[in-house]
C-alpha cells in the first residue's frame, strides 16, 4: 500500500510525468489560487492547482470552505429596500430633453453623429501641419517655405548686412553734404532699382560703381525695413531724391507685401483649421455632459 | 431613427422587450422609460447601496444614473439594456464614492440603530433572527472596509452574477484586473472576518 502523497503506479507505467506535490508550508502557497477556485469560468490549469492545493494543504482547504461561506453570505445579504420611485416625472422628464441650443449641442454627443470626429480629427491635423509648416521653416524638409527660405534668407542677410553698414556710413555723411557720394548699399539700390524711372534717371545717390541689386531681393519681405532702414538714412539728401524715394517706398512695399501676405494669409488659415478642430472637440466633449 | 429591433438580434424575450421600451422611450414615449425604470429599480438599488454604503446617497445615485440614461438615451449601441442601465449606475456609484472619500460619512447608519431589523423571514426564531442580525451587520461592516474597487467587483460577480468581460465593461478596466479585484477582495473579506467565521457557519 503506498504512503500519503506517493503515486499509485511506478513512474514506467504512468502515461502523465510525476504528480505536481505543492510544497508543505502553506506559506509557499497562493491564497489567490485558492479564491480563484470559486469562480464560474477559471482556466483549466488554474483550477487545477488550485484543487491540488485544497486536497493537500488543510489551511488552504480551510481558506476555500471560509470563501465558500463568505460568498454564499454576501448573496444572501440583504439589502436595504429603496425608499422612493426612481420613475420620472413629466417635469423631470422636460428639464431633462435637451431643447435650444443644448439640443444642437447634442447631435455631436450622439451614436448617430458618424461625421464630426474625424472632421474635428482633420481641421485639427491641417491647422497644426499649417501652423508648423508656416511657423517653424525648418521642421519639414523640402516643404516650400523651407526650400526658398535659404535662397530668401540670404540675400535679405547680405542686404541688411550691408542696409546696415551703409546707412551707418550714410548716417554719418548724410548731415554734412546734401549730395554725398557715399554708396546707398543693396538695400537702398534695391529700393530704386524696380523702378524704370528710377533706374533711367540718373540717380545721385546711385553711382554707376554701386552693386547693382538683383530682382529677387524684392521677394524678400525681410528686406523690405532695411531697404526703409536705408532710405531713411538717406531722407535728407535732397528733395528729388525724396519724392523719388516717396515713389519707390510706394512701390516697394507694393511689391513686397504679397510675399508676406501670403504667409500671415496662411498662417492664419491654419489657424482658423486648428481653432475649428479643437472646437469641434469641444463641443462633443460638451455634448456628452449637457 | 436607428431601430434597435432590427440592429440587435435576440431570441431572449427579456432582451426583446427591454428594446421594444428602449426604442418607445427613444420616440419620446416617458411612460415606456418609466416601465424600464420598475423593471429595474430595485434590482440597480441594491447593486448602488452594497457598492455605496449610505442609503440616502445610494438612492441619489440611482437617481442620477436613471436621470443619465434618460438624458443619453441615444448613446444605447445595442446589446442588452440591462447591462446598459447596470453600466450607468455603476459610474454613478463609483461618481459616489469618489464625493463620499470627500465627505465621509457614517457606513450603513442603519446598522447601528438598535430598531433597526433586517427583514423577517419565514423563520421568526429570536435567536436565528439575531444571529442573522449580528452577520449582516459583521459582513457589511468587512464589505464597507474593503477597497471600493474590490467592493465593486465581488458586488457584480459574486451577488448580481455578471461574468467577468460584462464587469470590465461596466467598470473600464481589463479581464484580469477585474479577476484580481474580485480575488483580492474575497481574501481581504476573510481577513477582516477570520475571527467571526463561527458566525456564518451553521
Amino acid at each position: 500500500m503506498p504512503g500519503f502523497g506517493a503515486e499509485p503506479h511506478d513512474a514506467a507505467t504512468r502515461l502523465t510525468g510525476e504528480m505536481q506535490v505543492p510544497d508543505a508550508d502553506h506559506r509557499a502557497h497562493d491564497p489567490m489560487l485558492v479564491a480563484g477556485l470559486l469562480d464560474r469560468s477559471s482556466a483549466e490549469s488554474e483550477r487545477g492547482r488550485a484543487e491540488v492545493l485544497v486536497a493537500s494543504c488543510s489551511e488552504c482547504a480551510a481558506l476555500h470552505r471560509d470563501l465558500v461561506t463568505l460568498v454564499e453570505a454576501t448573496r444572501a445579504l440583504p439589502a436595504p429596500r429603496r425608499t422612493r420611485d426612481f420613475t420620472i416625472s413629466v417635469q423631470d422628464a422636460a428639464r431633462l430633453r435637451p431643447s435650444g441650443w443644448r439640443r444642437v449641442v447634442a447631435v455631436f454627443g450622439s451614436t448617430r453623429d458618424a461625421f464630426s470626429r474625424p472632421l474635428a480629427i482633420g481641421l485639427t491635423t491641417i491647422g497644426l501641419a499649417g501652423l508648423l509648416v508656416t511657423t517653424v521653416p525648418g521642421a519639414l524638409p523640402g516643404s516650400t517655405s523651407t526650400a526658398s527660405l535659404p535662397t530668401l534668407a540670404q540675400p535679405a542677410g547680405d542686404a541688411g548686412a550691408g542696409a546696415n553698414s551703409e546707412s551707418s556710413g550714410g548716417s554719418k555723411e548724410a548731415p554734412g553734404a546734401s549730395a554725398a557720394p557715399s554708396a546707398p548699399g543693396p538695400a537702398a539700390a534695391a529700393l530704386t532699382a524696380p523702378s524704370p524711372a528710377t533706374t533711367d534717371a540718373p540717380a545721385p545717390l546711385a553711382p554707376s560703381g554701386a552693386p547693382e541689386p538683383s530682382g529677387e531681393s524684392f521677394d524678400t519681405y525681410l528686406g523690405a525695413p532695411a531697404a526703409s532702414q536705408g532710405a531713411a538714412a538717406m531722407a535728407p539728401a535732397s528733395s528729388d531724391s525724396g519724392e523719388r524715394q516717396g515713389a519707390d517706398r510706394t512701390a516697394g512695399t507694393s511689391i513686397a507685401q504679397p510675399a508676406s501676405f501670403d504667409h500671415v494669409a496662411t498662417v492664419l488659415l491654419a489657424g482658423l483649421f486648428l481653432a475649428a478642430g479643437i472646437g469641434l472637440f469641444v463641443l462633443r466633449w460638451a455634448a456628452r455632459r449637457i | 431613427m436607428e431601430d434597435l429591433r432590427s440592429t440587435t438580434v435576440t431570441d431572449d424575450p427579456v432582451q426583446r422587450r427591454d428594446l421594444i421600451l428602449l426604442e418607445r422611450a427613444r420616440e419620446g414615449d416617458l411612460g415606456a422609460f418609466n416601465d424600464l425604470v420598475s423593471l429595474y429599480q430595485d434590482q440597480l438599488f441594491a447593486v448602488v447601496v452594497r457598492m455605496v454604503p449610505d442609503r440616502d446617497q445610494a438612492s441619489d445615485a440611482v437617481q442620477e444614473a436613471f436621470f443619465s440614461a434618460f438624458r443619453h438615451l441615444d448613446s444605447f449601441r445595442g446589446g442588452s439594456v440591462k447591462s446598459w442601465l447596470n453600466r450607468i449606475c455603476v459610474n454613478a456609484a463609483m461618481d459616489t464614492q469618489r464625493a463620499r472619500k470627500r465627505r465621509p460619512v457614517q457606513p450603513y447608519p442603519e446598522l447601528e440603530d438598535e430598531s433597526w431589523q433586517p427583514p423577517a423571514g419565514i423563520e421568526s426564531d429570536p435567536e436565528r433572527i439575531a444571529v442573522l442580525a449580528e452577520r449582516t451587520r459583521a459582513l457589511s461592516g468587512a464589505l464597507a472596509a474593503i477597497t471600493d474597487d474590490q467592493r465593486a467587483a465581488i458586488v457584480l460577480y459574486d451577488v448580481e452574477g455578471f461574468d467577468y468581460a460584462e464587469i470590465a465593461d461596466m467598470t473600464g478596466v481589463s479581464l484580469g484586473t477585474v479577476k484580481s479585484r474580485i480575488h483580492r477582495g474575497r481574501l481581504a473579506l476573510r481577513g477582516l472576518l477570520e475571527g467571526r467565521m463561527d458566525l456564518f457557519r451553521g
